[in-house]
Order: C-alpha cells, then structure tokens, then sequence
C-alpha cells in the first residue's frame, strides 16, 4: 500500500522566517498594500481657535431690616393697627444697581408666639408702601398689598425702602390663653432683580 | 515507465518551466496635493453685557450682535469636524470685583456654524447644533463660521465687577 506524504507549513512556521509570507504575497497585493498606505486618510491634527466670552455682573442685592414692626402695649379683646406710614411700622431697605427693577415677596407671620412660652396673638391684615427715604413720612410712599404675588420697584438712585404695617387681633382671647408678656414673629422679605 | 510515459513527463516540465517568467518591474507614481492648513480666527467676543446677580441671561449663537464667531479658513469645499472641547466655561473676576463673593460664574456654551457668511445670509448659511462630539461641515468658498452662543446666571451674592472666560473651539480636516 502505497501512501503520499503532505507537508503543509504551518502560519507559524511562516511568520517565524518571515520570509514565507512576503514570498507568497502575490505582486498585486505588495501593489495593493503601497496604494493602501497612500490612501488610507488619517484624521487631521486639530487646529484650535480661542474667543473671549465676557460680562459685567451688577451690584448684588442687599437687603437689610432696618426696624421692627413694633406694636408697643396692646390690650386684650382690642384690635390693634399700624400703617406703613407710621413711625413704628417694620422697615426694610434693598440697595442695589441703580435702576434696575426688583420684584419682592413677603413670608408673612399668622401670629405672634410669646416669648419663653407657646401662647399665640394673631397678626393679619399686612398693608405696605415703598418709598425712596427713610424714615417713613418724609417722602411719598407707595402702597402696595406684601401678601400678594412679587411687587415690582425700580431702585432709583439705587436704594428703595419698604415699610410694612399689620394689626394684632386680641379679641375673644381670655388671661389664661393669652399672658402678658413679650409676642414675636419675624416677617421675612425677599428681593431678586427681574432681569429689567 | 516505457518511453511515452517519459516523453510525456519531459514535455509537461518544459511547459512548467515556461511558465516561471522572468520577474518584470514597473513603476507606478504616488503623489498627494496638500491642501493649505486650516486657520482659526475670533472674528468677534461673545459679549454678556450687564448682568444682574441671580437673574439667567442667554445669548444665542445667532445672534448677530452679541454672539462670539471664529472663522475657520481652508481648503474649497473640504469637510471640516468642528468641536468644542468643552461646553461649560468658567469666567473670572478681571481686576476688581466687588460688594459680594467673586466666585467663578459657569457659562454653559451653545453654539453653531454658518459655512460661507457670517451674515447667516440665507442660501449660503447652514446652521447645525455644534456639541463636545463635534459636527462636520464643509467649508464654502474656504470659509466656515462658528458662532458662539451661551447662557449664565450670576450667583445672588456675586460681587460686581467685569468676568472674562475663554472658550476654545476645535477643527480638523476629516479627509474628505
């Protein structure tokens, strides 16, 4: 029986001379692999280019409480008021960009709690104005409502104060429920420019 | 094996023989043109104007008087891959600032390109939303404009003052 011996190299034992492969690449594909490299596109190195990005920023807000909302001595089953206009209503002042629009918003307090206890007077009916001086009656002042939607005002020359009046309610309220003594709450006043 | 057998193996190795030609050569020419380099040149800052603390401003990229613009100059027609490294730039208090915090502001880039005219001239303008992935773009007439846009807000308490950044675009031929 008569039997044929193969020997096929191996991939390997190509690689290892290195000279089987490039031996048995055909002309055309030498061509091929030259045209490659002269084809084949390579990205570009990136050119950068740099613009200034800039901007004034404005005077920042501040807002100050300048005066308490001060109700002195009240007496029981009485309702008390202060207007805005009064000397003893509660002042705030908002200094900023002169010119710029501001819109401002109140946290109001329902009641006043008693100092060292837990007994309660209610506050209600806030009315406000704004004016451009302070102390308050030394210059028109506007009125506007602090419990309603952010109130709009231009702080010309920069500076604009707000006044803030209420009244105690001390109605139907006996000794027991409310004790003499000291009642406090604060008001809080937020102001943002509008951007105008 | 009898003399046919052997004729016939004679003639078969001439034939093999033949077909082993002699190696030829030939010569072929690789040639590129190189096409001239592009260039990027800020045409125009982008430009905030006043801004008030805690109050969002936007400029957009077509905006013609405010938005930044760079001119990319090349070749013809080439497609440019335009890029922005980063679409958040932080802009810092030149000189004095002052009555607040100067801390940095963060400007968040938008931008787009115009490929041909600044003007945005309809018919020779194609906008398109550029990212950090970058956008491709073929120049016209050599000339591609990006325009930059942006929006920021100022903190409440930001001190006052002039803020200045730098925003970087990219462009790179794409080969095509």
């Amino acid at each position: 029986m008569y039997g044929l011996s193969v020997h096929s190299p191996t991939r390997t034992s190509r690689r290892s001379t290195g000279r089987g492969v490039r031996e048995g690449m055909s002309r055309v594909a030498r061509w091929l692999v030259a045209l490659g490299l002269v084809l084949l596109p390579s990205r570009a190195m990136a050119q950068l280019g740099n613009i200034t990005a800039e901007t004034t920023v404005l005077q920042p807000l501040q807002v100050s409480g300048i005066w308490s909302l001060e109700f002195g001595t009240v007496p029981r089953n009485r309702v008390t008021t202060i207007a805005p206009t009064n000397i003893f209503s509660g002042a705030f002042s908002v200094t900023g960009q002169t010119g710029a629009q501001i819109a401002i918003s109140f946290t109001l307090p329902t009641t006043l709690v008693r100092v060292g206890g837990t007994q309660t007077m209610p506050i209600n009916t806030y009315t406000g104005c704004v004016a451009a001086t302070y102390p308050v009656g030394t210059n028109p002042c506007t009125t506007f409502t602090p419990s309603a939607a952010p109130t709009n005002a231009t702080l010309v020359g920069g500076v604009r104060w707000f006044y803030i009046g209420a009244r105690v309610d001390t109605r139907g309220l006996n000794a027991a429920q409310l004790p003499n003594g000291s009642y406090r709450s604060f008001i809080v006043m937020t102001a943002a420019y509008t951007g105008n | 094996m009898n003399r046919s057998i052997k004729l016939s193996l004679a003639t078969l190795a001439l034939v093999v023989t033949a077909g082993t030609a002699q190696a030829q050569s030939g010569n072929v020419t690789a040639e590129a043109t190189v096409l001239s380099p592009l260039t990027l040149t800020p045409i125009r800052t982008l430009q905030f104007g006043n801004t008030f603390p805690g109050v969002l401003k936007t400029v957009a990229a077509t905006d013609a008087a405010n938005s930044g613009a760079i001119q990319v100059i090349g070749s013809g027609t080439s497609e440019v891959a335009v890029s922005a490294p980063s679409m958040t730039v932080t802009l810092a208090c030149v000189g004095t600032c002052t009555g607040g915090v100067a801390t940095p502001i963060t400007l968040n880039v938008s931008a787009s390109a115009l490929a041909g005219g600044i003007d945005a001239t309809p018919g020779n303008s194609t906008a398109f939303t550029l990212g950090t992935a970058g956008a491709n773009r073929n120049l016209v007439g050599g000339n591609l404009f990006v325009l930059i846009g942006g929006s920021l807000t100022p903190a409440s308490n930001q001190a006052a003052g002039l803020y200045r950044g730098t925003v970087q675009i990219n462009a790179a031929y794409t080969g095509l």
